[in-house]
């Protein structure tokens, strides 16, 4: 009864006109941003600040809040139909949706990607609502023996992400890892392979990587196709998913927001690994896992429907722990900084309009990107019958100001430039990106957990089985290994990993 | 892709509201968008800070700051872009003396030369560090912490994210003269949610997020590293009061700077319009409400920290052993 009263609360303040404009704005923004490749939710939310100053403190919030979500939604797109992914959590989407695409499914992949989005939203938003507290607390159990070990089951799991050979999977895996590992080490403060380029100390950037690594180096493949065959556009197709797509989608939905609710509490590195995991356990449950690769509807609706429910979850470190979890979170906290709110739990107690109002926002704005997001889904997918020879200028273009805006250098455009050029020698050698872009952003994690785990025990690796969480994710890796190398599975490995 | 582009157009309009229009002055400064560069990402404590101050910097001046995020090699490359500009007052760096004087300590090579490519022109506020233990801790005060770092033997454990909670760690160490033994962190709020769940003794954090975490009562604030107490904790001792210890000498003061060569009708005007924003009311509540002290003073007091910081850092540093890159 209480949670009703609280709600009620909220929605009184949520749905002021005043407050329904900022949440349509922001999420319009969001929208845009997240189609737009390249420029993400930290640097709108950045440039958006000064605005916030004089506005009331929930509608701040709102507004940015709604930003943040709507390029949760709008990054899909841009993942389905060009395969550009705009961050790390819509790498996977672009696996299936962008095979969905070309076999002229364009409009149901954008469309389940929305519905389940919606659906994973309102989970996330409920959790928040009911349970915040509860699960926070679970979160703090996550420290750094249990990060390294969840992080090593990611990697491991990453492995069944891969179609081809198992041991190029592997090898990608690794190379993504080394690569991960430029940049400041955390405990010594050493720079790695930095090759004294200033630059390279924080490391490299996830976006123009992989902007360059899937985005560009499918540009080129594609012209060296058409240059032979002189193909013509990818079929359009209707934006509504078959009865088949549908039936096939809710599970995944399901157990997508399940997976996406859970790991987007983790503060550090928890939200990253949602979508993968998402992905990895349709491929692993699914009667036939051959079909993922090529366009499976699976492959799109629960990777989707985890991160959004991820991004929903993980504002809970920071509306109950004042911990944010997350870069974007980091300046939602600058925001209410700036309105004299401290976040953690004291916003709960003091400010409970505030509080319950931003969580009503949520819901809200949700609802608007399906209702903004499944009419645009008509003109998005138009876009794939704009000539190729005008389209792709535009999206190098796009993704050039993407990447020179992170830092204001032209280093970056540069970097993103050789990364296209080795994402198309992968492709033309059959090795995939996916598994790279896994172990370069969960490679560095893993080792700076593991090696702050090996500092805090004094350099006693029992540490990591001491510890009841983490014993079970690494016992759970163990299995997943005899579940690859065991004999008897051998047969369904190979179904999972045939060449398509 | 080409629907976008009308779109693209609404979204800088957007942006660009936030900043009032350019007056067609063509004689006063500043004529033209003035670029201040800031070597931390956008949303961080120094974006918000750097862009109060660029917003209300547009207000008194009648013209343009836009801030641009120059970020990487902490914050070197902000430093040389800004070495490297035309001292014209179109190019200015919002920075503290950590990043000033403190890489030109930590890092062997530096693209610029602190000393002689920039200048300070006005500083406004000091960010202090807070020293934090568990809220459940039987360590009350610095004497209590002092006495369990002793009885570890150099066991006891202490995390950083920032080579300034590093290196204020290693003032106050060598004050007492005990060891510790160090973790590394990538962020502050990793280092503090560890301090409270017991994995580490204790850490510097910077006093805007620790009187956040000290406010839930997942921390205790035992004491605070500048040479005052800061206005927003007049409860906190400093590290200085309490035993002695110089970690004052190495704390955040921010400011603005230029390249060398700037004139000083420009920096003047700076010096004038920066110290009105910092004594205004609203500021000084922003401010103090973040735990950061104003700082309001001359272009020569500025100059004066800055030496001082610059000295200190150097010690600091081989004290701390921090690795120079």
């Amino acid at each position: 009864m209480e949670l009703l009263q609280n709600l009620a609360l909220g929605f009184g303040g949520a749905v002021s006109p005043i407050n329904l404009l900022f949440c349509l704005f922001g999420c319009l923004i969001g929208t845009l941003i997240g189609v737009l490749p390249g420029i993400g939710p930290i640097a709108t939310i950045a440039m958006l600040l000064p605005i916030t100053f004089g506005l009331s403190p929930l509608g701040a919030l709102i507004m940015l809040a709604g930003i943040y979500y709507g390029a949760q939604y709008g990054g899909s797109t841009t993942a389905i139909l060009l395969k550009l992914p705009g961050e790390s959590s819509s790498v996977v989407t672009c696996i299936d949706g962008y095979e969905m695409a070309q076999k002229g499914r364009a409009g149901a992949a954008l469309t389940i990607a929305a519905v389940g989005s919606f659906f994973a939203g309102t989970v996330g938003t409920l959790l928040i609502a009911g349970f915040a507290p509860i699960l926070a607390s679970f979160a703090e159990k996550f420290r750094s023996p249990e990060y390294f070990s969840l992080m090593l089951f990611g990697l491991i799991a990453a492995v069944v992400l891969a179609q081809g050979s198992i041991i190029k999977a592997i090898g990608m895996i690794v190379l993504g890892l080394l690569l991960g590992l430029t940049g400041t080490e955390s405990q010594s403060g050493t720079a790695r392979f930095t090759f004294g380029v200033p630059e390279l100390y924080d490391g490299i950037d996830f976006v123009p990587l992989a902007m360059g690594l899937f985005g560009f180096a499918e540009i080129m493949t594609n012209l060296d196709r058409r240059g032979r065959d002189r193909a013509t556009a990818a079929p359009v197709g209707g934006m509504m998913p078959t009865r088949e797509e549908i039936r096939r989608s809710i599970p995944a939905i399901l157990r997508g927001t399940f997976i996406g609710s859970l790991l987007g509490i983790l503060p550090g590195g928890g939200a990253v690994l949602s979508a993968f995991a998402a992905y990895t356990l349709e491929k692993k449950i699914a009667k036939d896992p051959s079909i993922f690769g090529r366009g499976a509807v699976e492959g799109v609706a629960a990777p989707e429907s985890a991160n959004n429910a991820g991004a929903q979850t993980s504002f809970i470190p920071l509306l109950t722990l004042g911990i944010p979890s997350t870069p974007v979170m980091a300046l939602m906290m600058g925001a209410m900084t700036i309105q004299g709110i401290a976040p953690g739990s004291a916003i709960l107690t003091e400010r409970p309009e505030l509080f319950w109002g931003m969580i009503a926002s949520m819901w809200v704005g949700n609802l608007m990107l399906v209702i903004i997001n499944l009419p645009l889904i008509g003109i998005w997918i138009k876009l794939l019958q704009v000539p190729y020879r005008l389209l792709f200028p535009c999206i190098l273009v796009l993704c050039c100001v993407g990447a020179y805006s992170i830092s204001s250098s032209t280093f970056l455009v540069m970097m993103m430039a050789g990364f296209a050029l080795l994402g198309y020698v992968f492709a033309k050698i059959g090795c995939e990106g996916a598994p790279f872009l896994l172990g370069f952003v969960l490679g560095p994690l893993m080792e700076e957990n593991f090696r702050r785990s090996m500092v805090l025990s004094f350099g006693d690796p029992v540490i990591f089985v001491q510890r009841p969480i983490s014993l079970t994710i690494l016992l759970a890796a163990v299995a997943l290994i005899l579940l690859i190398v065991i004999p008897q599975f051998r047969s369904t490995r190979e179904v999972a990993f045939q060449d398509p | 892709m080409r629907k976008s582009f009308p779109l693209l157009a609404a979204l800088a309009v957007a942006g660009m509201a936030a900043l009032p229009a350019s007056p067609a002055l063509a004689q006063q400064y500043p004529d033209k968008p003035v670029r201040i560069q800031l070597g931390f990402p956008a949303g961080g404590g120094a974006d918000i800070l750097a862009r109060w101050y660029a917003d209300k910097l547009a207000k008194a001046s009648g013209g343009t700051f836009i801030v641009e995020n120059k970020v990487g090699a902490s914050g070197n490359l902000a430093l040389d872009a800004t070495a490297k500009a035309k001292p014209d007052g179109l190019t200015l760096m919002l920075a503290s003396t950590v990043t000033t004087a403190g890489n030109a300590a930590v890092f062997k090579t530096m693209p610029m030369d602190v000393q002689k490519d920039i200048v300070p022109i006005v500083g406004f506020a000091e960010t202090p560090f807070v020293l934090a233990v568990a809220p459940d801790s039987p360590i009350n005060s610095i004497a209590d912490l002092t006495a369990f770092i002793k009885s570890k033997g150099g066991k006891a454990k202490y995390g950083s994210a920032t080579t300034s909670a590093l290196a204020s760690t290693a003032i106050y160490l060598k004050q007492i003269g005990a060891e510790a033994t160090h973790v590394g962190y990538k962020a502050t709020a990793n280092a503090i949610q560890d301090v409270t769940g017991k994995e580490i003794d204790f850490a510097f954090a910077d006093v805007i997020f620790a009187m956040g975490q000290a406010k839930q009562g997942r921390i205790k604030m035992l004491a605070i590293a500048s040479d005052g107490r800061s206005p927003g904790l007049p409860d906190v001792p400093t590290l200085k009061e309490l035993n002695g210890s110089r970690t004052g000498d190495i704390v955040a003061l921010w400011g603005v700077w230029a390249p060398t060569g700037t004139p000083k009708e420009i920096t003047d005007k700076l010096v004038a319009w920066t110290n009105e924003i910092t004594k205004s009311d609203d500021t000084q509540k922003f401010l103090i409400s973040t735990g950061a002290t104003p700082f309001v003073s001359t272009q020569a007091d500025y100059k004066n920290k800055f030496e001082i910081s610059l000295k200190a850092w150097a010690e600091a540093v081989k004290l701390a052993n921090i690795e120079a890159q």
